[in-house]
């Protein structure tokens, strides 16, 4: 079980700490700041530490450390897993980037809701929706503010996710596929690396207890029903929100659950066959000997869609430190060599599908006493396209039943983001 | 709550010797209480809740600021009397907070509290409630237990789950008090609680209360078991490991059980939730060491199989610190099934951006995925990982690519092409690189002594600039086993004529025996520089392992010792044979012990839980039920075992669980009775004619379940033995049967009847007879039905005719 949760500044003093056991007090705070906060650690050494009998496990937000405390040996995954379900929580209360002071004009409801979200060391319910309902001290109020009695009724139950007697006017459901490819390619041309996670966001906004149905281009499904002209698409693994009916999935795939009111993300999926790369980047980068010169030709296709277009594209070429200038010859988008990134930066507001664009820069170096060898990073790309799916999954369908039998509007977005694009050269 | 920091903020100045004298700060803050003091006094904030709400928030802020507002209390306990429930909140929080700090002030609200446990919402009761078993005051245990006994049969699931917590506060606070009232039973009645978060609680308190019973937690059964994995949907992702955490401890009736609890377990690995998923693997894992055999390995390899998809998938979408602990604990099933993950083996490639220890982890995993498919992409990956600018990545990484080529997993001729990429190394002129592949190489020559031809060139010219010494003293061992080098003693000479600058020992060792080692091989090119180093080494003091050898040399060769003897005591036969891996490769031991605690920090630290943990923080791990083998019922014999048969799952909770409860709390009363290791089965025959039983016999229980099991239910015989009256309790009957010679393994009384398990050695055969009894208490009749089970009978007359003179013994003992 956890002792204490104490969240601490970037200087490592405490702004909040909770004890729930009384086996740690505040000094352990102490040497967690000489040994993480002062040694800057973060980031290079493994985020649970062991200083005298204690372990602290850790997390940031911002420059804030929130950090578990625990004698007893632990689970290590659930112990982070209530970390993070705190900061969702704290963001639902005071905003997605909630700093040090709104945590401090929020004292009181901060230990309200440590309190109501962990008793004793052990964590309770963590729903951020039926926390709200009992829980508004903060800024954020429940819109129709039901009353007291009914209040309670929802804090536990068997469906803790959602209340009874939701209304809506208008019955509608926003669907938002958001998928993010990773790519590695070697400096070569081989793909290291290739996946697509993708996550189902929802936001729905239904009366009463809907029972929803929820269909994928799943190549499983697909298969069986043997009547669809497209081959489906191959889902390596998902997870779903827990108001998803496991038992239902495993026995035929189908997704059903009775929704959330409001945002949350219905399903992850993972897909590792026949990804569409919505770009193909050949570089060639060449140190010229002596280390005064490097040139660097890439050639950028989109290989997509040329009724579609990607948004936000960003190449960050990385270039040697001691780079003095840079020329660089483009197409289209803007290119520039910056400094601070130590990478020549292209961006392209809205780059069309099949478009091609070539760019050739020669950076110049400044000599150097010591010739420090260059150490190459990938180069980095980023990009949005809307409405195009890297894995090739759509939904087929979204079905709503409830007993008023009401019409339902959905909408359907697809977007597919860059994760960790990367291209070795 | 008193341990809030107390920030400079909203016009508070900050405590401690600031600009200006500290009464003035007090001052202020004394009117500003007195301020506030009036404020809630005031008639007209009576009517006015929202502006009530303000003020009362205000202390509270005040409170969190670590300015003492307990002058206030008599003010903030007028306002407890409210339908406002933030109001009532704001109150509790502000008494729990001071009640440590001012006891006696807290006493006397104790009845409020105890009024607002029966208030009729139940949100304020369960608030109340919280705050009551929250002030943890020594005298209070009087107060607490009446409201917490009433909470337990709330009709509110939030009462009730706070309730629970309580009981655990409760038996915090003092121990005696919870274990006079009979708290344990009620909790393992709670278990069948419709609610989920209720259940969840009550295995939490159960499992804390009774860690100092042998079970080392909550006593579970299979109809508990069974219970709760039926209803494991319901359960929410933090309440859901809790169930999960209890699977490894049981040991399932026979194996169609076990895969029963693992298809029940299945969906778990389809949610989104990191502990919930290791916790089943956990699970699943315990399960195939149940069911054992020469299943086993093939058993766990399908764990592992199954559970790599969500796991693969976690480690990629989930937030660093998880994926840190994701990353182990694959780490360690990496070890534990070696092989399944290799074709995952992109996953652990470096991101660019990760957080170096991430990356750490992963130069570790990758040599372990190697096969020969693979390994020529993962050698790729990491020799490119070699050019790291991180020196620690760029090292790990070498020895990474050195431990593919040791342990040979990369098939033919990846040993060969990983030497030749770190000879490439030894050229790369930089310091840390070079030094760390000397090394390397050190280790792969001693597995593939083949290899050397591909090593040797460079070694001469590479002397000259790896400067670090472990990579310096490697080169030099490295000059000694390629004898073969034509340049070897030439490149060893000029490190000779500058000895004095050699301030490391292991260099000096080093060259010390691969000078002698070369000496062996070509005597005349190394005549005259051995006998400068021996001179050199022979008067240097700085080590004393060096000066000894070099003593040691010199005497051997003043001695005049024959050049072969010479060469058998200089080698040093250091090379690996085929199969044989590296010592601290091959830790089986720890790493079972680590599969033990999986799914906690264990793995994250890979050290055992009782090397890092306080000894009154660690929690026994215990397996149970061992009686539960027993009860034929889970076999679909014998229906007179459990009441009700196998039929309703909710029915039975109820039946066995309270027994060992009982038993657990007691202490004293042990349901196994037996605990001799030593005991064999059949002992010798007593000689025939003497009592008909052997009172001599002994049995542990694992034999007894063991011995149980392996007779066919067809084979077991009923009989009956009426008693003159229903006795007392088990005792009775089990001191009247021990003098007959008949044992009792164990026995339990439940609220309906008695169950006995017995067994007894037949004299003049020796064969050993199983029994198991029930006492119905209801019928009225007092008849005792004994299932018995002959160990080596024929199920035929015989067996009839020594259960006959059992029944026989057992009428007149009874």
């Amino acid at each position: 079980m956890i002792s204490m949760i104490m969240v601490l500044n970037q200087k490592g003093d405490i702004m909040i700490s909770r004890q729930y056991r009384d086996d740690v007090g505040r000094a352990a705070a102490d040497s967690f700041r000489l040994q993480v906060v002062a040694a800057k650690e973060t980031g290079t050494e493994a985020p649970v530490k062991r200083i005298e009998n204690c372990s602290f496990l850790y997390t940031r937000h911002l420059n804030m450390y929130f950090v578990a405390l625990s004698r007893s040996n632990v689970n290590p995954a659930l112990v982070f897993e209530y970390l993070f379900q705190l900061i969702r929580i704290l963001k639902a209360y005071l905003g997605e980037d909630f700093d040090e002071n709104a945590m401090r004009n929020n004292m009181t409801l901060i230990y309200e809701l440590m309190d109501e979200t962990m008793d004793f060391g052990y964590p309770q319910n963590c729903s951020v929706d039926v926390l709200r309902l009992y829980i508004n001290l903060g800024n954020v109020r429940p819109q129709d503010e039901p009353e007291p009695s009914q209040l309670t009724s929802q804090i536990t139950g068997a469906i803790d996710w959602r209340r009874e007697g939701i209304r809506h006017k208008k019955n509608e459901v926003y669907i938002d596929v958001l998928e993010s490819v990773n790519l590695l390619l070697s400096s070569n041309g081989n793909v290291l690396r290739n996946e697509v996670t993708g996550g189902v966001q929802m936001n729905a906004k239904l009366t009463g207890m809907p029972e929803c149905k929820f269909g994928l281009n799943d190549k499983l499904v697909i298969d069986k029903e043997k009547e669809d002209r497209k081959p489906g698409v191959e889902i390596d693994d998902c997870t779903f929100h827990r108001c998803v009916r496991l038992g239902k999935f495993e026995a035929d795939r189908t997704i059903t659950f009775i929704p959330p009111d409001g945002e949350f993300e219905l399903m992850r999926y993972r897909v590792t066959d026949n990804i569409n790369l919505p770009f193909r980047i050949i570089p060639a980068v060449q140190e010229e000997q002596g280390m005064t010169k490097v040139s660097i030709n890439l050639k950028v296709i989109a290989n997509f869609s040329d009724q579609l277009y990607a948004t936000h594209v960003v190449l960050k070429v990385p270039v040697p430190k001691n780079t003095a200038k840079a020329k660089i010859k483009h197409s289209f988008g803007r290119a520039k060599y910056e400094p601070e990134q130590q990478a020549i930066v292209w961006r392209v507001k809205r780059f069309a599908g099949k478009a091609e664009c070539h760019i050739n820069a020669e950076v110049d170096l400044m000599p150097t006493v010591r010739p420090k060898p260059w150490s190459r990073p990938p180069i980095n790309v980023e990009f949005q396209v809307p409405m195009f799916t890297a894995s090739g999954v759509h939904v087929r369908f979204l079905r709503v039943y409830d007993k008023s039998g009401y019409h339902t509007n959905r909408w359907v977005r697809y977007i597919t983001k860059a994760g960790n694009y990367q291209i070795r050269i | 709550m008193a341990t809030a920091y107390p920030p400079n903020q909203g016009g508070v100045p900050p405590e401690g010797p600031a600009a200006m004298p500290d009464s003035y700060f007090t001052e202020s803050r004394k009117g500003e209480v007195n301020e506030l003091k009036t404020l809630l006094r005031n008639f007209s904030t009576e009517r006015d809740p929202k502006r009530k709400r303000d003020i009362i928030k205000k202390v509270i802020a005040y409170m969190t600021l670590g300015i003492d507002v307990s002058r206030l209390f008599s003010e903030m306990m007028l306002a407890i009397e409210t339908r406002d429930l933030v109001i009532k909140k704001m109150v509790y929080l502000y008494l729990v907070n001071y009640a440590r700090s001012h006891p006696e002030l807290a006493t006397m609200c104790t009845n409020t509290l105890q009024k607002d446990c029966g208030n009729e919402d139940p949100m304020v009761r369960g608030l109340a409630l919280r705050a009551l078993c929250g002030l943890q005051l020594p005298g209070m245990v009087e107060y607490i237990s009446e409201p917490l006994r009433r909470s337990l049969t709330d009709g509110h699931a939030y009462v009730r789950k706070t309730g629970v917590m309580g009981m655990l506060k409760l038996y915090r606070l003092n121990r005696e008090a919870f274990q006079e009232s009979s708290f344990v039973d009620i909790l393992y009645d709670m278990l069948r609680d419709p609610d989920a978060s209720v259940v969840s609680n009550c295995i939490i308190v159960l499992n804390e209360v009774m860690a100092d019973s042998p079970n080392g937690g909550m006593a579970i059964n299979r109809a508990i078991m069974l219970h709760l994995l039926n209803r494991i949907h319901e359960f929410s992702e933090f309440s859901v490991v809790q169930i999960l955490d209890l699977v490894p401890k049981y040991i399932p009736a026979n194996n169609d059980e076990a895969y029963q609890i693992m298809n029940l377990l299945d969906p778990v690995l389809g949610r989104y939730s990191p502990g919930a998923v290791i916790a089943t693997i956990r699970a699943f894992w315990s399960m195939a060491e149940a069911v054992g055999g020469p299943d086993e390995e093939a058993m766990k390899r399908q764990i592992v199989s199954r559970c790599k998809a969500p796991l693969v998938t976690l480690i990629s979408s989930c937030s660093s610190e998880l994926g840190y602990s994701l990353l182990k604990h694959a780490e360690s099933l990496i070890d534990a099934v070696p092989g399944v993950f290799d074709d995952e083996y992109r996953q652990f490639f470096l991101k660019y951006n990760e957080p170096t220890h991430i990356k750490y982890l992963k130069i570790s995993i990758l040599p372990k995925l190697a096969n020969p498919e693979n390994a020529p992409d993962i050698v790729a990956e990491l020799a490119e990982c070699v050019n790291d600018m991180n020196i620690k990545i760029s090292r790990y990484s070498v020895r990474s690519l050195m431990q593919i080529a040791c342990r040979d997993t990369g098939g033919p001729g990846c040993a060969e092409s990983i030497a030749r990429r770190l000879v490439e190394m030894l050229d790369l002129n930089v310091s840390h690189i070079c030094s760390e592949a000397a090394t390397s190489l050190a280790s792969v020559i001693r597995k593939h002594p083949g290899l050397k031809s591909v090593i040797a060139p460079p070694l001469s010219r590479s002397l000259k600039y790896v400067e670090e010494s472990s990579g310096k003293g490697s080169i030099v061992y490295l000059l000694g086993e390629c004898s073969e080098v034509t340049m070897a003693p030439y490149a060893l000479e000029k490190l000779i004529d500058t000895y004095d600058k050699i301030d490391d020992a292991t260099i000096k060792i080093a060259l010390l025996s691969s000078t002698m080692k070369l000496f062996c091989q070509r005597p005349a090119e190394v005549q005259a520089m051995l006998g400068r180093l021996l001179a050199k080494a022979t008067d240097d003091v700085s080590s004393q392992d060096l000066h000894d050898r070099a003593l040691l040399y010199y005497r051997m060769l003043e001695s005049g010792v024959d050049l072969p003897v010479l060469a058998s005591v200089v080698d040093t036969k250091t090379a690996l044979g085929q199969g044989v891996n590296f010592a601290e490769e091959d830790d089986f031991e720890l790493r079972a012990e680590l599969m033990k605690e999986f799914n906690t920090l264990s793995i994250v630290f890979g050290r055992e839980s009782k090397n890092f943990i306080a000894e009154e923080f660690q929690v026994k791990f215990a397996k149970q039920p061992k009686e539960h083998p027993l009860e034929p019922g889970s076999e679909g014999a014998a229906p007179s075992a459990i009441p009700g048969g196998g039929l309703d799952v909710l029915g039975k909770t109820s039946a066995p669980a309270p027994a060992p409860a009982v038993a657990a709390a007691a202490g004293s009363f042990d349901l196994l009775g037996m605990g001799d290791p030593g005991g064999a089965a059949p002992a010798p025959a007593a000689p025939s004619g003497g009592p008909p039983f052997n009172a001599a016999v002994s049995m542990t229980g694992d034999e007894y379940q063991n011995t149980w099991g392996a007779i066919n239910d067809s084979q077991s015989v009923v009989s009956m033995v009426p008693l003159k009256k229903i006795p007392g309790s088990t005792q009775e009957v089990e001191t009247a049967l021990a003098r007959h010679g008949i044992k009792t393994m164990a026995s339990g009384e439940l609220p309906t009847e008695f169950k006995f398990f017995l067994y007894a050695q037949d004299s003049p055969t020796g064969l050993l007879m199983l029994i198991q009894g029930n006492l119905d208490k209801q019928s009225g009749e007092a008849l005792l039905v004994l299932t018995v089970k002959v160990n080596g009978g024929d199920g035929g007359a015989s067996d009839q005719q020594k259960v006959d003179t059992l029944t026989a013994v057992m009428s007149s003992a009874l």
